[in-house]
């Protein structure tokens, strides 16, 4: 029946539908150029500028490090004390800081919307895999200082990077839901400095599943990101300490939080007002 | 097939958009033609249904009318004796007192249970493969080789094999399945077995360790008295002295028991000499007896002189081979005695597999666990449908 009768021109105003690809490229090239404007608004270019980026972890991450490592308290399992707090703190930071500026995102950048091809979704991507940046690059250059002071190179770095993917797609996701909370109640802002600060013992970014008593290490590994910090403590100390870690687990959780997250920014993007 | 879309309502003036029918339709516009055409259509129309339904579908029919019901056989036992290694940090405190559970040990052996040696073991106990290859397993769940490498066998024995500890009750439970309730209780009773000759590998080796020192030791300390006493023998043997500090006191004695009689019987003949004459029979009898002591005297002297350097030579080696004699005495009561506490030690630390529950025989076959499963996997597809549908909607809104 189809090519019996076949309209010879399509009418003016109906296109052919683009490919999915060539909107997935355009994706791309806004978030690409989303995560330069960021750069620019929160580092500028004068003093260090875009130095700052990594800077600021680097230098948080190694400050609290050595702080300890003065300190000097044993830890155990025998671990380098610098080595375990910049391992843990690095990672920690990455959380706190996509989630801390998730409820201004679409505040900051609500002008941008104007453009029809720059989205939500699009503004959070950036401002997380910026965060993400930079925190990976301090990740690295810290790992390189380790390997050429205490000649102790990481075990797995392929697992390090999984665990900080894992922690970078987890974060988003959380950044992602309060991010659209935020569109509706001006809470979020108030309390998510609070609820980080608060949270911070019980992440897992500075202790060891192994350490605590049976009881603890089971309520401990329903918390998500302390499997994250044991996958990249796995991957850091290698077979010197136990770790454990479900990674099916976390990406039950990084699953569901994306969902929720895009879900609601679908719906907090009908409620916004420009 | 056509299509029919519908138009928004143009922007441009109502005479310009002439062309247009009044309800707004477009014309007819062309199906895409082609098979695959179609069928990407319909895929991306029935999308859901086919990536969480589909899926879920066949899986539930599967489990439901395909799948070979497994049956498990548990077991469940302790390692106890030995006392942990010096427990550091938080683990201090949680060590309690007495005759306690022994994590690292029972960890060994769950990771022995795990490992290609237990399969290795197990295989020449039982028939292995043919367990996993039962003709009324379903070929999707049996063991897809009939001569599979040690490496595939280990992947799907971990598979139907598990072992957990628990660290609070130091339990280790043994679960097996398998597709007939007598093999999987067969094969749990060989593992029970299998860990029990484990344990007891492990007790020989740390008893043997422990003593083998005692042992030595206790050996050269009897062969240092042995020495020592031999060369006693030899010493007097050689010298013909049973105690040569002992016969120089003799001689030294003597000598002077000889001068008292010397002594005295010059008293008499003093005494004799002034009473009677020199021919006198007494006074003769007595010069007779001095001139006999005489004598004997200076001939015990010349003698005694004669030895004294040899003598001495001979109280001093004697000297020394008593020494080492008690030398080699004390050591050997202490060797014997630390081989005593070896021994108490080591019983001490002896591992005991103790069973707590015996390997079941199952009546109900408990796997596949149809119903969870089939949810389970329908909500994660569902999640990951969700996820991927957001995240092309969001590429979408960046199409022109």
């Amino acid at each position: 029946m189809s090519g019996t009768f076949r309209h010879p021109v399509l009418p003016h105003g109906l296109r052919k539908p683009e490919g999915i690809g060539t909107a997935f490229r355009r994706q791309m090239r806004v978030v690409g150029a989303l995560t330069l404007r960021e750069l620019g608004t929160r580092f500028g270019r004068d003093n260090l500028g875009y130095l700052w980026l990594f800077l600021e972890p680097a230098m948080l991450g190694g400050a609290i490090g050595l702080l300890h490592h003065i300190a000097q308290q044993g830890l155990p399992g025998g671990l380098n004390p610098l080595e375990f707090w910049v391992i843990g703190y690095i990672p920690f930071y990455m959380l706190r800081g996509i989630i801390n500026r998730a409820p201004v995102a679409i505040q900051a950048n609500q002008s941008l919307l104007y453009h029809r091809h720059i989205t939500l979704l699009d503004i959070l991507i950036s401002r997380s895999l910026l965060e993400g940046a930079a925190v990976l690059g301090a990740l690295v250059v810290f790992l390189a200082l380790f390997g050429l002071v205490f000649g102790h190179w990481p075990a797995d770095p392929f697992k390090m990077l999984a665990g900080m993917v894992l922690m970078f797609l987890f974060s988003h996701g959380v950044a992602v839901l309060i991010a659209a909370g935020a569109v509706y109640t001006e809470i979020f802002e108030r309390v998510v400095h609070l609820v980080t600060y608060l949270t911070l013992p019980i992440t897992g970014a500075f202790f060891m599943v192994f350490w605590l008593p049976y009881e603890a290490q089971q309520a401990a590994l329903w918390v998500p990101t302390v499997h994250m910090f044991e996958l990249i403590r796995d991957g850091h100390f290698g077979k010197a300490v136990p770790t454990q870690y479900d990674i099916g687990y976390v990406v039950g959780w990084i699953a569901a939080l994306n969902l929720l997250g895009m879900a609601a920014l679908r719906h907090a993007r009908r409620d916004l007002v420009l | 097939m056509t299509i029919w879309t519908k138009r928004s309502p143009s922007t441009k003036l109502p005479d310009a958009a002439g062309s247009l029918d009044t309800a707004g339709w477009s014309g007819p516009v062309a199906a895409p033609a082609g098979f695959s055409a179609r069928l990407r259509r319909t895929a991306r129309r029935n999308a859901f249904k086919l990536t969480v339904l589909l899926p879920s579908l066949v899986a539930a029919l599967y489990l439901g009318f395909v799948a070979t019901p497994q049956f498990d056989s548990e077991a469940r036992f302790l390692i106890r004796g030995r006392a942990p290694a010096a427990p550091s940090g938080i683990g201090e405190m949680m060590a309690g007192a007495g005759f306690r559970p022994s994590h690292e040990d029972a960890m060994g052996i769950r990771d022995y249970l795990q490992s290609h040696d237990a399969v290795g073991a197990l295989r020449s106990r039982l028939p292995l493969v043919d367990i996993f290859r039962r003709p009324e397993a379903d070929s999707i769940a049996r063991l897809w080789w009939e001569a599979p490498s040690a490496e595939r066998l280990l992947d799907y024995y971990r598979r139907m094999v598990t072992v957990e500890y628990d660290t609070t009750s130091g339990i280790t439970a043994l679960r097996v399945h398998s597709f007939r309730a007598e093999d999987s209780q067969a094969i749990a009773q060989q593992l029970l077995s299998l860990s029990e000759a484990m344990v007891n590998r492990l007790n020989e080796r740390l008893q043997q360790d422990g003593l083998r020192v005692a042992r030595e030791e206790l050996g050269r300390a009897e062969g240092r008295l042995a020495d020592a006493q031999m060369a006693m023998t030899n010493f007097r043997e050689r010298e013909r002295a049973v105690d040569p500090s002992r016969s120089a006191a003799v001689a030294v004695e003597n000598i002077g028991k000889l001068e008292g009689a010397l002594a005295q019987v010059r008293a008499e003949m003093g005494e004799a000499i002034r009473f009677a004459r020199a021919d006198n029979p007494r006074v003769v009898t007595l010069r007779n007896r001095i001139e006999a002591l005489s004598a004997q005297v200076a001939e015990e002297r010349k003698r005694t002189s004669a030895n004294e350097s040899g003598l001495s030579q001979q109280i001093g080696e004697f000297e020394r081979l008593s020494l080492e004699r008690e030398l080699a005495r004390g050591q050997l009561s202490s060797a014997t005695a630390s081989l005593e506490k070896a021994r108490v030690d080591a019983q001490r630390q002896q591992l005991f597999l103790l069973r707590v529950v015996e390997p079941n025989l199952a009546e109900y076959a408990r796997y596949p666990k149809a119903l969870l499963t089939v949810l389970y996997l329908f909500l994660a597809l569902s999640v990951a449908y969700g996820l991927a549908w957001l995240l092309v909607a969001g590429m979408r809104e960046h199409a022109a």
